[in-house]
């Protein structure tokens, strides 16, 4: 009986698990594919056989690998689709339920800043589109034969190659994985709708590697380059005179180092040689792969401790929810606000005692009044029995110019009502609270978004609340009316960078929550600013050399940007935003 | 740029003295295949440095006991000897995530799910009054590129699955080495209770991607209603089944009761007289060559019942 149980176990255990392939060990990248792009790196202006947008090729353009200099991108990991091309030695291992057995996911650890992923073999559904986007994104896969198939979204923003060309944080990865013997092919297909007009593919090869080590990536920012405080390395359009220098170099025609999706193939060169070669398409393809979308309908996540982030409501909602009760940030929109209290009765039962206005939009403060009007101001002192309703409300905080702008007309909008007012103003660049254990920082960077603006830095929980300075879902709103200008927004983006700490590989650390939009860390901070910042440039030096407002709406000096950021309707569309920046920058162009 | 091709090539060397041993293991039991996978022949002490209290108790060893106690039902083999048995084996590496430094391998085989750590990060060993273990407190050092592991604190178990035993004073010593896809290890076992000199064995694997090890769940049931102080042995003198090897397999007798001096080759020139000799051989005569299997020998010992 023993024996049989042997013969059974063993045959069992002989046999291989159809459709499953162990990937783990320890694998040396190898480099004979593509070694100049991918080891010494790649030439400036080479866009060639990448199917790129006219929007990617202007960004492409503009970039200046000074840009790495910067403080926020010195340890900045490859994303997970560039992660393997690089430096790109790789530990493979897994980890498996021990109830069942069953792989739960593989890790992956690259060489190359340390870059660490997962890929979750589960069946476990991708996250919803308000959840953050990291370098590595969010990986599941399958067997497909002995070959696994990986999808990856929530990626951040990142590059197809080292030489600027973007790569943004709305595309997906596909990746097959191969094992033959000792040898590992990746191949990788990204889909950008807002960069490429065709999924980019390649391939990436690694042998068994037994004897190798891969040592720790320690990285520590340093001030590499002293330059003027805000400024963003980068080419004005036209001005980049490194591009000819690969055609030069190789002898090619300047239009095919350009790219586009018919550099890609084969039949290019007849073209070429025939000198016909096509103008690149530069449309972006419908949206093969959709966005993840945010969640419908209001709801919470919490972000790190006492800390949740309240979508769906208008603007994003912050709730500090702890023992002395609960402090918000931002209020929403009025008409949303039942189904806002819904969601704050499953995070804590206990009173709201601060609200905070990160400024005067309705979709910050449409809530003020009937929510105020259920919490419970925390009195005590000289006011304690003195009067009966000193305890009755939540405080409302706010910056004293949002009061002033509530209350008058001016910039178009009606006065607020009483109840909808913030009761507590501050003056000043900022003004603290302690409050469910944690220091609370409200901190005012004059004329951003408004001249009301608050950012709010919980900073035991490490989270910032952003208010309108920072969102991901479009430029940022200038509100000229109301005392915002470009330059304020920039200085506010940048007070924001100067408050962080981000934990390895620049990500997470502190969760930045924005205005609207998914949650998000400083690398996204970062992106936004140089957006903008480089936006700023183009248009400044536009006006100084005397170019009408027409004119710069006309030139489109954000067409690189737009096809993420821009929009053509709606409340706050590209040419709204390129108008209020030129206007702020002043009569002469100055900032 | 610089950076890019320093760091390539600093993460291109190996690190002098490593090896690299996570994968899925097959093993290979063209070695010692009939006692490791039909198993040992009852008496068969052949080639084993016991003494004679081992002797005595392999020869008391009946082999029921493994139904009738219910707490020996689930009882995996211990680390020493769980190479030998059904050892389809995932090795997994565990890392230090700060200095990405192996702090240990992880072992885990297919037979009652034998787990073990082999501890890399140089920690001390545990009292003497700590826990005795199936698969021991184990640690590793590296010796050019093979792995030497040392092992302590096992419970008592056995040499092979015929009932010589091991006691909860041994300790031994592995030699893990990688040549290509191939892994031997050679295990050295050394019990001042029950060894006379140090038992050195090997086994094989070779890397199988393919493999997946499953559950091997086991619960305890009574196989065999007995009285509760009940264990099957059998009394000094009585077991009936100690000739039958020599009598399968033409030997001496004298030479199936083992001892150091049977481990040797110059043993042959004065091995015993045999008793019964076979014309042909009959029983796993060919086993696991040329992927045979050996399962079910069906001649039977002659003269005596089987």
């Amino acid at each position: 009986m023993t024996a049989s149980r042997l013969a059974i176990a063993i045959a069992l255990a002989s046999f291989p698990l159809f459709g499953q392939y162990d990937l783990t060990g320890e694998w040396g990248a190898r480099y004979h594919e593509d070694q100049p792009e991918r080891i010494p790196g790649p030439e400036l202006g080479d866009y060639l056989g990448l199917p790129i947008s006219d929007a990617a090729r202007l960004r492409a353009d503009s970039w200046d690998a000074s840009i790495a200099t910067l403080p926020e991108w010195q340890c900045r990991p490859h994303p997970a689709d560039y992660g393997t091309r690089g430096p790109a030695d790789l530990r493979i291992w897994k980890e498996v339920d021990t109830q069942t057995q069953q792989v739960i996911a593989y890790h992956t650890h690259v060489q190359w800043q340390a870059q660490e992923r997962t890929i979750w073999m589960d069946g476990r559904p991708h996250p919803s589109g308000d959840e953050p986007h990291t370098w590595q994104g969010f990986s599941t896969g399958k067997w497909d034969g002995n070959q696994l198939t990986v999808t990856t979204t929530h990626l951040k923003e990142g590059y197809i190659r080292r030489n600027g060309v973007p790569r943004s944080d709305r595309a997906t990865l596909v990746e097959h994985w191969i094992r033959h013997g000792d040898f590992l092919t990746l191949v990788s297909m990204i889909t950008d709708p807002v960069y490429l007009t065709e999924p980019f593919i390649r391939t990436t090869n690694w042998e068994l590697a037994l004897e190798q080590a891969i040592d720790p990536y320690p990285c520590e920012v340093a001030e590499e380059v002293q330059r003027p405080e805000g400024s963003v390395p980068h080419h004005l359009p036209g001005t980049n005179t490194f591009l000819p220098e690969f055609a030069k170099r190789y002898g090619l025609s300047m239009q095919a180092t350009r790219g586009g999706a018919e550099t890609m193939y084969p039949e290019y060169r007849l073209a070429m040689r025939a000198s016909n070669a096509p103008e690149p398409d530069a449309h972006p393809p419908e949206h093969t792969q959709p966005e993840a979308s945010p969640q419908a309908g209001i709801h919470a996540q919490r972000v790190r401790g006492n800390i949740f982030m309240l979508s769906g409501a208008g603007g994003n909602i912050t709730v500090d929810a702890g023992s002395e009760g609960v402090l918000l940030v931002d209020t929403g929109l009025a008409d949303q606000t039942e189904k806002i209290l819904g969601e704050f009765g499953k995070i804590s039962d206990k009173p709201i005692r601060y609200i905070i206005n990160t400024n005067l939009d309705p979709d910050h403060t449409g809530g003020n009044e009937k929510i105020a009007k259920l919490g419970q101001t925390i009195a005590g002192g000289d006011v304690t029995n003195l009067t009966d309703d000193a305890r009755e409300g939540a405080k409302v905080i706010a910056h004293q110019e949002v009061v002033n702008r509530m209350t008058s007309s001016d910039g178009g909008r009606p006065p607020s009502p009483f109840g909808m007012l913030p009761t507590d103003t501050y003056m000043g660049s900022k003004k603290d609270l302690f409050f469910n254990d944690e220091g609370v920082r409200i901190i005012h960077p004059k004329n951003a978004h408004t001249d009301g603006d608050s950012i709010v830095y919980f900073r035991r929980s490490d989270v910032i609340s952003t208010g309108d300075i920072f969102t991901t879902i479009g430029y940022p709103v200038i509100d000229l009316a109301h005392g915002g200008s470009i330059q304020g927004e920039i200085d506010a983006l940048n007070q924001i960078l100067g408050q962080v700490i981000t934990a390895r590989n620049e990500e997470s650390g502190t969760y930045i929550i924005p205005g609207h939009g998914r949650l998000c860390d400083a690398a996204d901070v970062a992106y936004y600013r140089d957006m903008v910042t480089i936006i700023r440039d183009r248009i400044l030096d536009m006006k100084q050399k005397g170019i009408t407002l027409d004119q710069v709406k006309a030139a489109k000096p954000a067409r690189d940007y737009d096809p993420r950021w821009g929009a053509n309707s709606g409340p706050w569309t590209t040419d709204m935003f390129v108008e209020a920046v030129y206007k702020s920058l002043g009569e002469k162009g100055t900032h | 740029m610089i950076r890019f091709l320093a760091v390539t090539l600093l993460a291109s060397a190996p690190v002098f003295g490593q090896v690299d041993f996570s994968g899925n293991w097959a093993p290979l039991y063209h070695e010692d295949l009939p006692d490791r996978i039909p198993g040992p022949e009852l008496g068969d002490y052949l080639g084993l440095p016991l003494n004679d209290a081992a002797r005595l108790r392999a020869d008391s060893y009946d082999a029921d006991r493994i139904s009738v106690v219910a707490e020996y039902q689930c009882r995996p083999h211990s680390a020493d000897y769980s190479m030998r048995g059904l050892a389809n084996m995932r090795v997994d590496p565990i890392r230090d995530p700060v200095t990405q430094r192996l702090v240990a391998f992880h072992t885990r085989i297919t037979f009652q799910e034998m787990e073990r750590t082999i501890w890399l990060d140089g920690r001390p060993r545990p009292s003497e009054y700590a826990p005795h273990t199936w698969q021991g407190f184990s640690t590793g050092t590296w010796n050019d590129n093979m792995l030497d592991i040392y092992t302590t604190h096992l419970k008592e178990s056995y040499l092979k699955r015929n009932g010589v035993p091991r006691s909860d004073k041994a300790t031994f010593t592995e030699h893990w080495v990688r040549h290509g896809n191939y892994l031997t290890v050679a295990t050295v076992v050394t019990d001042p209770a029950f060894l006379t000199e140090p038992l050195v064995r090997t086994q094989t694997w070779v890397l199988d991607p393919g493999q997946v090890i499953s559950r091997d769940i086991c619960e305890t049931v009574a196989e065999v209603p007995k009285a509760a102080d009940y264990v099957p042995n059998h009394l000094p003198g009585t077991n009936p089944f100690l000739h039958e090897v020599a009598d399968w397999y033409g030997l001496p007798y004298e030479a199936t009761r083992g001892g150091a001096e049977t481990l040797y080759p110059e043993y042959r020139k004065k091995m015993g007289k045999v008793e019964r000799s076979r014309d042909r051989c009959e029983r796993y005569c060919s086993c696991g060559a040329e992927g045979q299997v050996c399962l079910s020998p069906t001649a039977a010992p002659p003269g005596r019942q089987p």
